[in-house]
């Protein structure tokens, strides 16, 4: 239907059904409207035209039978408020046969109700700027007599027009609210579904919706139920095979410590570490995912610039190359744990595919940001957003040295909900990868 | 080891034999007496039996947990025997709870054997430094000097108006140590034997490097001490008065 390609078409479904009902209803009522105006007039025109017949004929056959130097001062009796007679004789134009319809119909009555048969022959003035119709005829004793017939238009009264406006304003209300009783539950449903796709988060649909959506609602919160429920199986299941694999992860880890062969034990240890790192990375997202769902760690104030410097410092402890610059100057209402942890993650990530590790602090009006940056690979723009997924590894990074469980990012990201924080990528200039974590600092974390 | 005369007798309690079994293989190894427990009745017998210098304590056992014999040392007559809790879970509520309970340190696991000792030297250096006496108190979990408070459990310093000044790990032992010994001259032997933690390896410099760190922290000017002075050629001395607060 080329209508709804064309670009006047409403985009929503609530202005779509307003526009087909309303124009539907108006249509449909301004022609029934006209219809009867119509008719009225109709009515109204045969009510004079049968009117003037009789009266003119009973003022002929009255004017017929009275001596004719009393005529004129009966003239005045005879008038109606649209038509008079005077005792005048036709002009040269009058006509016999007019192609006005109300003339012929007027005189075909005149006719009918006269007892003599006459010629009658009209005339058409403007009379006190009114448009007159004359009517000419002659009397049984040949004086002639002239009515004059004035049309008062017809005008439409203000109170059947206002009355119109109320109709056609009730209707436009009337369609607005059925078309909004249907299309609302709908956006309710959509709203509800959006909602959902924060981890964690369960919409509940207003009461007041009627039956049909509260069904459909229902079904839409069992899914809903059945999704959180796998979603709380798969962590549970990855919280416990990585918290399982920790006991023969320690005791391996006790046995190369009692080995002789030095060089053996430390493979077998860095090996160990490899499994350590995992294990822990996915206790570390399968318990990120469930304080989505559960409690949350407390918040509290804090020095934004000590807990970066004392993060970093703590890397630069164990020997690893973060440099720190800048500064916030802010306290932050958030929750330092989840906060460290996120940045730890950046930090590690930096580290491992990067070097020149950076952590620069900045604030603005509104936020705190956090940029960890480094020298390397960088992640391709179109990869932004896979990398933020779980288990999501990019092609380069997938050998044994790198590799990881692909979680670090997802950790990040599920981090970033619970802090209200945004996570920025960009690729710098000259190769290498930054990282923004943009706190708010008013509306802080509960 | 400095306590080559009387080797230090360590109690392991772990549900896991294997576990239990390598880490007593290891620290004998080492110079220590070990005995093992597998669960809270192995080790109350223990107990009664022989002079225990500390307890390694697993969180997660079946029947009674870590927790719960932790909380019960606390309160009998064994209060002042050094606890280190091994965890499973690397969430650091469980470290703060276990270090409520009374522990003195904790170790994740998987953990490495050698860190084990490292760390279980340095609670017993830190205990034996303390006088008798106050071996049986635990330490306040809040520490107040000046206009600063020293949180212990989490492991941080709150400001005057309550914000959060996080410590780097080897800043927070140290500044941990000193508010422990207020008006004591510390040298940087004594100093670098008490922080001594997962990190090791700090060389002496490095002190001057942490004191200096955390008096930028403190807001401490070293030409006029209020909390951290130098004592030349010794050391250094909290010189701040320290209370104890019960809670925060």
């Amino acid at each position: 239907m080329h209508i709804i390609e064309s670009p006047h078409w409403p985009h929503t479904l609530f202005g779509r059904l307003c526009l087909i009902l309303l124009s539907a209803l108006l249509m449909a009522h301004a022609l029934s409207f006209a219809l009867s105006q119509w008719d009225k007039i109709q009515v109204r025109k045969n009510m004079m035209v049968y009117s003037v017949g009789k009266d003119v004929g009973n003022a002929v056959a009255f004017l017929d039978r009275i001596p004719a130097e009393e005529r004129a001062s009966w003239l005045g009796r005879f008038a109606r408020n649209n038509y008079q007679y005077v005792l005048q004789a036709a002009p040269a134009n009058a006509m016999e046969d007019r192609d006005l319809e109300i003339a012929q119909e007027a005189v075909q009555a005149i006719q009918d109700n006269l007892e003599h048969a006459a010629k009658i022959k009209t005339s058409v003035a403007t009379i006190d700027d009114k448009k007159t119709l004359k009517i000419h005829l002659l009397l049984q004793d040949g004086t002639p007599l002239t009515v004059l017939l004035s049309a008062t238009p017809y005008t439409m009264q203000w109170s059947i027009f206002s009355l119109l406006c109320i109709q056609l304003a009730i209707l436009m209300l009337a369609a607005w609210l059925a078309v909004r009783t249907a299309t609302r539950p709908l956006a309710m449903l959509a709203d509800a579904a959006d909602a959902m796709l924060k981890p964690g988060a369960r919409p509940e649909f207003p009461a007041r919706a009627p039956r049909e959506v509260f069904r459909a609602a229902t079904a839409f919160q069992n899914m809903q139920k059945r999704i959180d429920t796998y979603l709380a199986e798969r962590m549970q299941i990855l919280a416990s095979i990585t918290h399982d694999l920790q006991t023969p992860i320690t005791r391996l880890r006790l046995r190369t410590e009692l080995m002789d062969d030095d060089s053996q034990r430390d493979k077998m240890q860095a090996d160990l570490q490899a499994m350590q790192k995992l294990v822990e990375q996915g206790l570390a997202y399968a318990q990120a995912q469930n304080q989505l769902q559960t409690d949350q760690e407390a918040s509290s104030k804090i020095n934004l610039d000590a807990l970066a410097g004392s993060l970093v410092q703590d890397y630069r402890d164990t020997g690893q190359q973060v440099a720190i610059g800048g500064k916030s100057s802010q306290t932050l209402q958030t929750r330092r744990l989840a906060l460290s942890r996120l940045l730890g993650n950046l930090i590690d990530n930096a580290l491992k595919f990067g070097s020149e590790v950076e952590v620069i602090l900045a604030s603005d009006q509104q936020h705190a940001v956090i940029t960890v940056q480094d020298r390397g690979p960088g992640i391709p723009e179109d990869q932004w957003e896979a990398v933020m997924q779980p288990f999501v590894r990019l092609e380069s990074s997938r050998n044994r040295e790198t590799g990881g469980a692909g979680l670090g990012l997802a950790i990040v990201a599920q981090l970033a909900i619970q802090l209200h924080a945004e996570v920025g990528f960009a690729n710098r200039e000259g190769g290498g990868l930054a990282v923004s974590v943009s706190l708010p600092l008013q509306a802080g974390v509960e | 080891m400095e306590n080559t005369e009387s080797p230090d007798h360590i109690l392991i309690v772990d549900d896991d034999a294997e576990i239990r079994e390598l880490t007593a293989l290891y620290l004998r190894k080492n110079g220590n007496k070990v005995s093992t427990a597998a669960g809270g009745k192995q080790m109350r017998a223990l107990l009664e039996g022989s002079a225990i210098d500390l307890i390694v304590l697993d969180i997660m056992m079946p029947g009674e947990d870590g927790l719960s014999l932790c909380r019960e040392l606390r309160s009998g007559p064994h209060k002042v025997i050094p606890i280190f809790f091994l965890t499973a879970r690397a969430e650091e509520t469980d470290r703060i709870v276990g270090l409520e309970m009374g522990a003195d340190d904790y170790l994740t696991k998987p953990f490495a054997a050698r860190e084990l000792l490292a760390r279980i030297k340095a609670v017993l250096r830190r205990t034996r430094m303390l006088p008798p006496k106050l071996r049986e108190q635990r330490p306040p979990a809040m520490l107040q000097f000046g206009d600063w408070q020293l949180d212990t459990l989490a492991r941080h310093l709150l400001d005057k108006d309550g914000v959060m000044v996080t410590l780097s790990g080897a800043e927070y032992r140290l500044l941990q140590v000193l508010v422990e010994h207020p008006q004591r001259v510390l040298n940087r032997d004594q100093l670098l034997n008490l922080t001594q933690g997962r990190d090791a390896d700090l060389f002496e410099r490095s002190i001057d490097l942490l004191i200096s760190r955390l008096r930028q922290h403190l807001r401490d000017d070293a030409r006029e001490p209020r909390y951290i002075k130098t004592v030349r050629s010794e050391g250094y001395v909290f010189c701040a008065q320290v209370t104890a607060q019960e809670e925060a």
